[in-house]
């Protein structure tokens, strides 16, 4: 058996020969990692929101076919019919996108295990040799200076390691980029289709609020009501005003032109406020109903940014290993925030 | 609006409906005719006979509007989903394969075999102990056969050493 201490000086020199040539520092594939989960979630928690949404439209034009009269009743059944479909059709659509999302997310694991392997080579090596001592032992076979050996090898181990996970490592950048702008640009795409849908849905969700079926009265001519006596009640104040100047020396003749102005102008407040009273719950769904609206908007723009970043980031990494400087990660880590965001924000409300 | 009659109505009704068909049609925001058609209803006068059935016709319209709109957009969506389903398989193969190299360079396999040599080494000595030494001739067989194995891999073992 050759005496391990002779091979030191080559070892040393390896090592050395290693340092001189410059590692490859490998990237934190952590940013890429992150954005890629919020990417997906945002996948997820929009289609969910829209699923709901069609869902709820379906629901609404069946009930509202309840009441509707014959003509109509069989129209609003069409539509609900049409809704349906419609919905089952998107979760199907919509699942496979989010498929794709899990896969990425997946590749987005298998690329940092590579570089994690890379940076924990000399751990692994050291697991290697540990293992191979435990298998010397059981065959009564003793190697003189082992723990030693198994340092040294393992330092190199490290350092080659580390080269050779930059080389799979840019390899596996290198062929996934192409796909990675695919998904850009599907993902962004179809990203622009929901954000249309959703539009769309709020739109509507929000006149079947008004529809005088749902509402039990007709919203629109309440709505009128109030615009049409605040008009009158300006129209009033100015009456009001004309009279007491006209009127200015003579309390009594003031008291008696004011008294016919200042009836209709208590009238004019009840009619508002009574109409008020009964506008306040539809108002308060249309608001909600809106501002969830906005909400998905946000986040629909936002993931389409977020996307864009993403497949932008995946590219300068692989420069950044080319070229050996640390990649930019703050237009990436701008947008993940957004995503998360605004995804917080529809969760909470909801 | 200023229509006082039914043909007015149904005529500023009819422009709108030419409207929303063009957006329909021209895939444009339904934005515009939508809100026309809302405003159609609020401004127009029911006690007008058969005005009432022209609000029931514009609020058909936006919701054929609405749907029209989901509908095309998951058209959109659908016509997407070869690319969509190609992506998927094409990132499970490259995770794939980019997971098995990260387990080689961690060495998984190399020290999976080391570790299952040394559990085979433990097998068969405790193999050997446990069959007797008397005069039976297939355990004698079957011992020297273990130690044959053993053997063997202490000669493997130095060899690797002598590489060291």
């Amino acid at each position: 058996m050759k005496h391990p201490t002779r091979h030191r000086p080559l070892i040393a020199g390896l090592l050395a020969i290693l340092a001189f040539a410059g590692c490859q520092s490998l990237p934190d594939l952590k940013p890429f990692a992150d954005s890629t989960a919020q990417i997906a979630a945002s996948v997820r928690g929009s289609g969910e929101c829209t699923l709901t949404d069609i869902q709820d439209l379906k629901k609404r034009y069946h009930d509202d076919a309840k009441n509707a009269t014959a003509s109509n009743r069989d129209q609003l059944e069409e539509n609900a019919v049409t809704a349906t479909k419609q919905a089952n059709s998107f979760e199907t659509e919509w699942n496979a996108n989010i498929k794709m999302m899990n896969a990425t997310a997946t590749y987005a694991d298998s690329i940092a295990q590579i570089a994690a392997a890379g940076k924990d080579g000399a751990d692994s090596a050291k697991q290697v040799g540990q293992s191979l001592k435990k298998l010397l032992d059981s065959v009564g076979t003793v190697v003189p200076g082992a723990d030693a050996i198994v340092t040294l090898g393992s330092t190199v181990y490290g350092q080659i390691v580390q080269q050779m996970a930059g080389k799979s490592l840019e390899k596996a950048l290198g062929e996934a980029q192409p796909a990675i702008d695919d998904v850009a640009r599907v993902l962004g795409a179809n990203l622009a289709s929901l954000a249309k849908i959703n539009h769309a849905l709020t739109l509507e969700l929000v006149t079947t609020t008004e529809d005088a079926t749902r509402a039990g009265f007709n919203v629109g001519n309440e709505r009128k009501v109030v615009r049409l006596a605040f008009a009158a009640h300006d129209q009033l104040r100015n009456e009001i005003a004309t009279a007491i100047d006209n009127n200015n020396g003579d309390s009594a003749k003031r008291e008696e032109a004011l008294k016919p102005l200042v009836a209709r102008s208590e009238q004019l407040e009840e009619i508002i406020a009574s109409s008020r009273a009964k506008l306040v719950p539809i108002d308060t769904a249309v608001a909600t109903a809106e501002e969830k609206g906005r909400n998905q908007a946000y986040l629909l723009s936002a993931a389409q940014t977020a996307v864009r970043e993403w497949a932008a980031y995946h590219r300068e990494l692989l420069t950044a290993l080319q070229q050996k400087h640390a990649p930019s990660v703050a237009q990436l880590n701008a947008a993940a925030t957004d995503v998360r965001e605004f995804l917080n924000l529809i969760r909470k409300k909801s | 609006m200023s229509a006082k009659t039914f043909s007015a109505f149904a005529a500023a009704l009819h422009q709108i409906l030419d409207d929303a068909r063009t957006a329909i049609q021209d895939k444009t925001d339904i934005d515009s005719v939508y809100s026309d058609l809302k405003e159609f209803i609020v401004d127009s006068d029911d006690t007008i006979d058969g005005v009432a059935e022209l609000d029931v016709v514009a609020r058909q319209a936006m919701r054929d509007l609405v749907l029209d709109v989901v509908g095309s957009n998951l058209a959109d969506i659908a016509s997407r989903s070869a690319d969509v389903a190609g992506l998927e398989k094409k990132f499970s193969t490259q995770s794939a394969t980019n997971s098995s190299i990260a387990a080689g360079l961690r060495l998984e396999k190399v020290k999976a075999v080391i570790d299952a040599s040394t559990q085979t080494v433990a097998s068969l000595k405790a193999l050997s102990d446990t069959l007797p030494t008397a005069t039976d001739a297939d355990a004698v067989k079957i011992a020297t056969q273990i130690k044959g194995v053993i053997d063997g891999i202490t000669k493997l073992n130095t060899a690797i050493q002598t590489r060291i």
